[in-house]
């Protein structure tokens, strides 16, 4: 083509790019008349403009982040524009609300549409790695944000696991100070995406272009931060773009870092943006220089937000220019107090070693920087002050402040005294909280509440979690034992294994009044532990301690600790509470070691873990026959595992169960596996009552035998008792996942159903992946009629389940969508299940020819399963057989099981 | 380092008055340092071994040229000819890694170095320098901005310094070039 030729191409092309298609379409139809050959080449550059995007995207190794997001029917300059504006929001100077004169625009043309289970509604942003939409979770019903990545970071596949990885490692989190990834995944064309909460508020972007923030606001901005990636660098994750458009303000106070790992992606690809107009400002010296980086480079990044919150500008550069860059590697920020009058001196040399060009020469570690942040802003000892701006309702502080002069001599108590001091008269005495500013009560914890939270453990190798958490289980056990104390159980408590949550927030979470925490130090036979107890209303340490031992006086400190606390709390609550009672019963050490390391692997519940457990408990008995919890550790294991068939797992269990009972007749988990057993495989269902209760009189707090006492309630209709045996529970365990999903099942018999839907969700809020909670929704939604969203919830891939029952579940879900076909070839496939040697129970055969209207061969498994022993004790109440309640073979089915 | 830097802002600059003689012994610097540092980065990355184009050119800028020194044109000329020295590198990468694979020589690169990408990324390396290489037959200029978009992974802003253009007009220039980009290699595909 010659040059004129080209000349007049681009003109035209320039011409008609603007034009929308009608009016294109008409020019290029007219041109076709007076210059074909032209009007032909125009047309394929206008349709190969409108996949440039994608195809150069896909097909070039590397490509520019502006140039995605050009074409398409938008304007390019508009385009163009709303990124740069979005960009800008994120990274630059500029408040969007400032030049942002069009609306996001929806360059992957997703809103309205459905992808996975989300339906798509708007745009919220659009951002240097990607496009962010408000969508509908259709299978939760919550709403959440939608990242969708850029095309360029289209990944390969090694790339995209690793990425995957991460993005789960980050949803592991779980902090309040991390935005919360619910989901990563990807669309049918293979686009990544990231289902994350969707937090109202602003950036401190925003925020930083709004005014100047007041020095105590920045500094609890910054202690958030601190906390988010304290927790986020113990899981070895590091954040690498930690800048102001990635911190989210919420209208509560809370800081939420977004974009957690995100920046990896960058790394994982070959475009690299990092040096794009201001998001240089926030690197470090390391990043710059391309070398490896670790949660030392996060504290850098903070060192500039903070110098700009103070400061209303980074220390190094900001605009536009690679000097940036060279002021990082290269000059020393003024000193802050020089910028912002008022600022602490502390403070000063804070941030110059969060920016100290040497990774060495900087804080180790966010909780480092929290420690001397502390001392700055004269905030609660140890823990940050965290995400709670709203003023907390008055509390009896008069009280607590002469039980604390009783409790604890010293100097801690005396700087508590001076700080509480004004407040302490102007407040009413008394155990109820005060209405607050708005005349509500809020709900006061129970003084007499405590969680425990995680022993750190802090050995040489960092290798004994297995002792430092069995040491918090056995003090829950001591605690639990102690008269009128409410004590929170592990698996809530256990929740919050990161040190660095604000108490105030466990406080809330969970219900309780005071916190225990501390470390354990094992280094041969040496044992030290710390132990402190704090108050969650205000963050203060009522009680601390320090214990130097040998491993083998574990037993003795233990019952010390807890002696303490029945002390420190006797004083403080004025009444009088029981003394700890060992329940422990072992002689040798190495016993208790085996039995902890069983017990670690146990509350896995995966099956290996519980081969594993199974092994640890056999040589615990091995060294201490007369171990009883051992004996009822291994009964546990035995009847939770799902590999084989039920008349082994319950006979290996109840040998195990009765010999821990021939040792200890009232020992609560012997009596909580015999219950199960009688319940589950006997069918003897006074003998089971008997044993449940019998587990919950020798210890009220056994969880366990809460739960399975509920299910034994349900199974024999006494739905309201169940569900109030499951309340009960769920007080000293809210945050189980278990027990929500429990509680959401006795409401799920008794036909409240929405009620049922929302706890499933609240469990699933907390631990997306639990199959017990996906398995209860399906259901739920079955009986609703909601046929499809069921059987999409039960498709569902991000779930841990195990087994048959989710593909029975399935095959009865198409059979009453009427999706007959793959019903059936569910039916196929259990069979062909069976036919290899693994185990279904028949109960969940019959379920898929209930659901196609087989009564008749359904009943014919469900007798077999009366032989059988297997799934199902809940036939009386599982709205599931309703169509054969009157027919006579169900009838006598329930009589000989005794349900009716 | 020091030397360097001095040496290569001094060529730079007389480079940018119009010493030609000057860019003959910039561009044999610049290639042995994009290579060191991208070798460098990729030794110390080894866990995701990829090139970072962007992000090299931009390094050596910042390593070989005394910012304080430079003029702004300078830069935008320096990331030019940087993006074609990357270029280059990377065609020079791309072929010795044809070449490992067919298991004849090297070339003027180590084998180790070959695996800085992988076959489809050297792939796509020779169709798009062939397809510069027909568009600066007809457009130098396009071919040019795609080179310092693509290689180089300059600012649109970048871009308009280094060529001497509008914002405006290389928004346009480049709305075209990508079209007519995307059609060759689409129908490289086809």
């Amino acid at each position: 083509m010659d040059g004129e030729r080209w000349a007049e191409l681009k003109s035209a092309f320039a011409t008609l790019i603007d034009d929308d298609p009608t009016e294109r379409a008409r020019r290029l139809a007219d041109l076709a008349s007076t210059d074909p050959e032209l009007s032909r080449r125009l047309d394929a550059l206008l349709a190969a403009d409108a996949q440039a995007d994608a195809l150069l995207g896909t097909r070039l190794p590397f490509s520019p982040a502006e140039d995605a997001l050009a074409s398409g029917e938008a304007d390019f300059t508009t385009s163009e524009a709303a990124f740069a504006n979005a960009e800008a929001g994120r990274q630059a100077d500029a408040s969007p609300s400032d030049g942002a004169s069009a609306e996001p625009r929806d360059p992957f043309g997703l809103a309205g549409r459905t992808v996975s289970h989300f339906r798509v509604q708007d745009v919220l942003g659009v951002g240097g790695m990607g496009v962010l939409y408000r969508a509908e979770d259709t299978l939760l019903g919550r709403t959440v944000a939608l990242k969708f990545l850029l095309p360029q970071y289209g990944l390969d596949a090694s790339a995209k696991e690793r990425f995957l990885n991460e993005a789960r490692a980050v949803s592991a989190l779980d902090h309040p100070n991390i935005c919360t990834v619910h989901e990563v995944g990807e669309t049918e064309d293979g686009r990544l995406f990231l289902a994350m909460a969707c937090y109202a508020g602003e950036t401190l972007r925003d925020r930083l272009a709004s005014a100047p923030v007041p020095i105590e606001q920045a500094l609890d901005i910054a202690r958030q931060v601190l906390v988010g990636l304290g927790a986020a660098h113990a899981a070895g994750i590091v954040h690498r773009d930690l800048k102001p458009g990635n911190l989210m303000l919420t209208p509560e106070g809370a800081v939420k870092i977004l974009d957690f790992g995100l920046a990896k992606i960058r790394d994982l690809n070959l475009t690299d943006p990092d040096l794009r107009p201001g998001t240089a400002a926030y690197m470090s010296p390391e990043q710059i220089d391309g070398n490896a980086v670790d949660g030392r480079t996060d504290l850098w990044s903070l060192g500039v937000v903070l110098y700009e919150m103070l400061t209303g500008r980074p220390p190094f550069g900001g605009g536009h220019d690679l000097g940036t860059v060279y002021a990082i590697m290269n000059d020393e920020p003024p000193p802050l107090s020089t910028l912002r009058e008022g600022t602490p001196p502390e403070l000063d040399r804070i941030a110059r070693k969060l920016l100290d060009k040497r990774p060495e020469e900087r804080y180790a570690t966010a909780a480092e920087v929290l420690e001397e942040l502390d001392v700055v802003g004269g905030a609660p000892p140890r823990r940050s002050a965290g995400a709670r701006p709203a003023p907390r309702s008055p509390r009896p502080r008069a009280v607590a402040l002469a039980a604390l002069g009783l409790a604890v001599a010293g100097g801690l108590i005396g700087a508590a005294l001076g700080l509480l001091g004004p407040a302490a008269s102007a407040e009413p005495a008394g155990g109820s909280a005060a209405p607050d500013a708005l005349g509500f009560a809020s709900p006061a914890a129970d003084p007499a509440s405590l969680a425990v939270l995680p022993f750190l453990d802090l050995s040489p190798e960092r290798d004994h979690a297995y002792f430092s958490d069995g040491m918090t289980e056995e003090l829950i056990g001591h605690l639990s034992k102690i008269e009128g104390l409410r004590v929170s159980a592990s698996t809530s408590s256990f929740r919050f294994r990161n040190r660095d949550t604000d108490v105030r927030e466990v406080g809330d979470r969970l219900g309780v009044a005071h916190v225990l925490e501390g470390s354990v130090r094992r280094a041969g036979d040496r044992l030290r532990i710390t132990a402190q107890l704090v108050s969650t209303e205000n963050g203060y340490r009522l009680w601390s301690d320090i214990y130097e031992r040998r491993v083998g006086d574990v037993f003795a400190v233990q019952e010390e600790i807890a002696r303490a606390i029945a002390e420190a709390l006797r004083l403080r609550l004025a009444t009088p509470v029981g003394a700890p009672v060992d329940r422990l019963r072992v002689t040798s050490i190495e016993a208790y070691e085996l039995y902890l390391r069983g017990r670690f692997f146990a509350s896995r519940r995966t099956e290996e873990d519980l081969a594993k457990a199974a092994e640890y408990y056999g040589q615990a008995i091995a060294v201490d026959p007369g171990f009883a919890r051992a004996h009822a550790g291994l009964a546990e294991t035995y009847i939770a595992t799902r590999r084989s068939a039920p008349g082994d797992r319950f006979r290996r269990g109840r040998e195990a169960a009765l010999r821990a009972l021939a040792i200890d007749s009232t020992l609560a988990e012997a009596h909580t596996a015999m219950g199960w057993i009688a319940m589950w495989y006997d069918r003897d269902w006074s003998g089971a009552e008997r044993h449940f209760q019998q587990a919950l009189a020798s210890d009220p707090h056994y969880l366990w035998a809460h739960q399975w006492y509920s299910a034994f309630l349900a199974a024999v209709g006494r739905l309201d008792e169940a569900l109030a045996a499951m309340q009960r529970a769920h007080a000293t365990d809210p945050l189980s996942v278990a027990t929500l999903t429990h509680m959401g099942t006795e409401l799920f018999w008794l036909g409240r159903l929405d009620e049922a839907v929302a706890q499933y969700r609240k469990a699933l809020d907390l631990d997306p992946r639990f199959y017990m909670a996906h398995w209860g929704l399906s259901r739920a939604m079955l009986v609703m009629g909601r046929h499809e969203e069921a059987i999409r919830e039960l498709e569902y891939e991000g779930t841990d389940y195990v087994g048959f029952f989710r593909p029975a579940l399935l095959g009865h879900a198409y059979a009453v969508a009427g999706r007959t076909d793959e019903a059936r070839q569910v039916l196929a496939d259990l069979h062909a299940r069976m036919e290899r040697g693994e185990y279904v129970a028949p109960t969940e055969l019959a379920s898929v020819h209930l659901g196609l209207g087989e009564l008749e061969q359904a009943l014919d498994w469900l007798e077999r399963h009366e032989a059988d022993r297997g799934a199902r004790i809940f036939l009386a109440v599982d709205p599931m057989f309703d169509p054969l309640r009157s027919h006579p073979r169900f009838v006598g089915l329930l009589e000989r099981l005794g349900l009716t | 380092m020091e030397s360097a830097s001095s040496d290569v802002t001094r060529l730079l600059q007389q480079w940018g008055d119009g010493n030609r003689d000057a860019l003959d012994r910039l561009v044999p610097l610049l290639y042995e340092h994009l290579r060191r540092i991208a070798h460098h980065r990729l030794r110390d990355e080894a866990r995701s071994p990829s090139l970072n184009t962007t992000g090299l050119v931009h390094e050596a800028y910042l390593k070989l040229v005394d910012v304080r020194q430079a003029r702004f044109r300078d830069r935008a000329h320096f990331l030019a000819m940087a993006s074609r020295v990357m270029r280059r590198l990377l065609v020079d990468h791309a072929r010795a890694r044809r070449a490992a694979k067919r298991g004849g020589g090297a070339g003027t690169v180590e084998l180790t170095e070959a695996a800085w990408m992988s076959d489809t990324e050297a792939d796509a390396i020779f169709d798009l320098d062939e397809a510069l290489d027909r568009l600066a037959a007809v457009d130098p200029r396009q071919s040019e901005i795609l080179e310092q978009r693509y290689f180089g992974g300059l600012s649109l802003e970048e871009v308009a310094e280094a060529v001497g253009l509008s914002l405006a007009t290389v928004k346009r220039e480049l709305r075209f070039a990508r079209a007519w980009l995307a059609a060759e290699l689409g129908s490289g595909i086809a």
